[in-house]
């Protein structure tokens, strides 16, 4: 299946909720624009940086990002300091390393779960413009479902189209595989709707609803 | 069961995004990796239309957000969007609809030429729509700079694009699922 960027914990970075992690970020995000001095944001990235050992991920990860984005950074400072100051170019350099450290220390110290119980509360609010969460949420775990499911299917079809010389051909394999991919999507809804499992709202599979849906169902 | 299944649709053409997203890719000199995931937006939006398909990178994208490390090299988290490509990942949705809306409403009679267009505007020109700027907002450098940059891509996307419309229109002869949108 795949993997996460998860770290196990408890930790007291773990023990934080997630919405108010997420509320930190969204306000350090804000705050890293408005400021304008890399020492502030420096010291403001040491602080993240010490979080890691608390939140019990392993500081490795602090280096991991950082070397990943190197080389946009490089280019960034370049331009920076030809066409602002390296004044300019150090202040860009610490806020996209300050907010990338501390993005991918909420990414590591909340779980999954956590955060699509997140997602569903942010939603709920927009019920009333038509966004129902339940769906919302079905659809993220079909498509956490398909990505392993995909990967057999261009396997299999890539074994097949060799055995037929056609290896090398690209549209040989994708044409064949997306096919049978609406295939397995046309029998899958079929399955889901036979088992009225998805109704309108978030409380799919409490029957009172379902039988209001059957009732509207009929009457459209 | 017409929702039920853009739903599933939707997920599945989430799933092709992350799936073309684990072939191998080539990072260009200056760090912006070249992937196959750009593909996805396209074929998405090339085959289950405007909104269906900015709906499957919707769902995409939450999923990355949410700690998936689905983007291109593993990438993932919350830290993709801080960083100076984030704003590309966003544009897959804008990419899709665009695409989509193309692809329904241009009026051209002959497939792949139709498919082929939406890809290039759509597929390029709407994921660019927003990484562009957001580059150029979290770099702070000038945007005809980060327009330069960004053209070395073109040349893979125009590649990716011809692949996506020639998909796209074989899955439109066989298995027709745009008109039914």
């Amino acid at each position: 299946m795949i993997g996460t960027l998860h770290v196990p914990g408890p930790s007291p970075v773990h023990a934080v909720p997630a919405g108010y992690k997420l509320l930190v970020l969204c306000g350090l995000g804000t705050a890293s624009f408005v400021i304008a001095d890399p020492a502030v944001i420096a010291a403001g990235a040491a602080v993240v940086i010490m979080l890691y050992p608390l939140g019990r991920v392993p500081l490795h990860q602090v280096w991991v990002q950082a070397r990943d984005l190197a080389p946009l950074l490089v280019l960034m400072a370049v331009t920076q300091a030809w066409f602002d100051s390296p004044l300019a170019a150090a202040l860009t350099v610490t806020r996209v390393l300050t907010l990338v450290w501390a993005a991918g220390l909420v990414t590591a110290t909340t779980g999954f779960s956590a955060m699509m119980a997140v997602l569903q509360r942010i939603l709920a609010p927009l019920r009333r413009f038509g966004v129902r969460p339940a769906r919302i949420a079905f659809a993220l775990t079909m498509t956490v479902r398909f990505v392993p499911l995909l990967q057999e299917m261009i396997q299999e079809t890539r074994a097949a189209q060799a055995a037929r010389g056609m290896g090398r051909n690209p549209l040989a394999l994708a044409i064949p595989v997306t096919i049978r991919a609406l295939r397995l999507a046309e029998g899958v809804a079929e399955a889901v709707e036979a088992r009225g499992a998805l109704t309108d709202d978030d409380d799919f599979g409490i029957p009172e609803r379902r039988h209001k849906e059957k009732a509207s169902d009929t009457d459209a | 069961m017409t929702q039920t299944r853009d739903l599933v649709l939707m997920g599945l053409f989430a799933a092709v995004v992350a799936g073309l997203g684990l072939l191998p890719k080539v990072t260009l000199g200056f760090g912006v990796p070249i992937t196959a995931q750009t593909m996805g937006v396209m074929l998405a939006g090339a085959i289950l239309g405007a909104r269906r398909g900015a709906g499957a990178m919707a769902i995409f994208l939450v999923l990355v957000a949410l700690g998936l490390p689905l983007l291109a090299g593993g990438r993932g988290g919350l830290g993709v969007f801080a960083g100076p490509t984030g704003g590309f990942a966003v544009g897959f949705i804008v990419g899709a609809y665009l695409t989509g809306l193309l692809a329904e409403r241009l009026p051209l009679r002959m497939v792949f030429p139709r498919l082929l267009i939406a890809s290039i505007v759509g597929g390029i020109g709407g994921v660019y729509l927003l990484g562009i700027p957001h580059w150029a907002l979290v770099a702070d450098t000038p945007v005809s700079q980060v327009l330069l940059m960004a053209l070395s891509f073109v040349p893979g996307d125009l590649i990716k694009a011809c692949l996506a419309a020639l998909v796209a229109a074989a899955i439109h002869r066989g298995y027709p699922v745009l008109q039914r949108a």
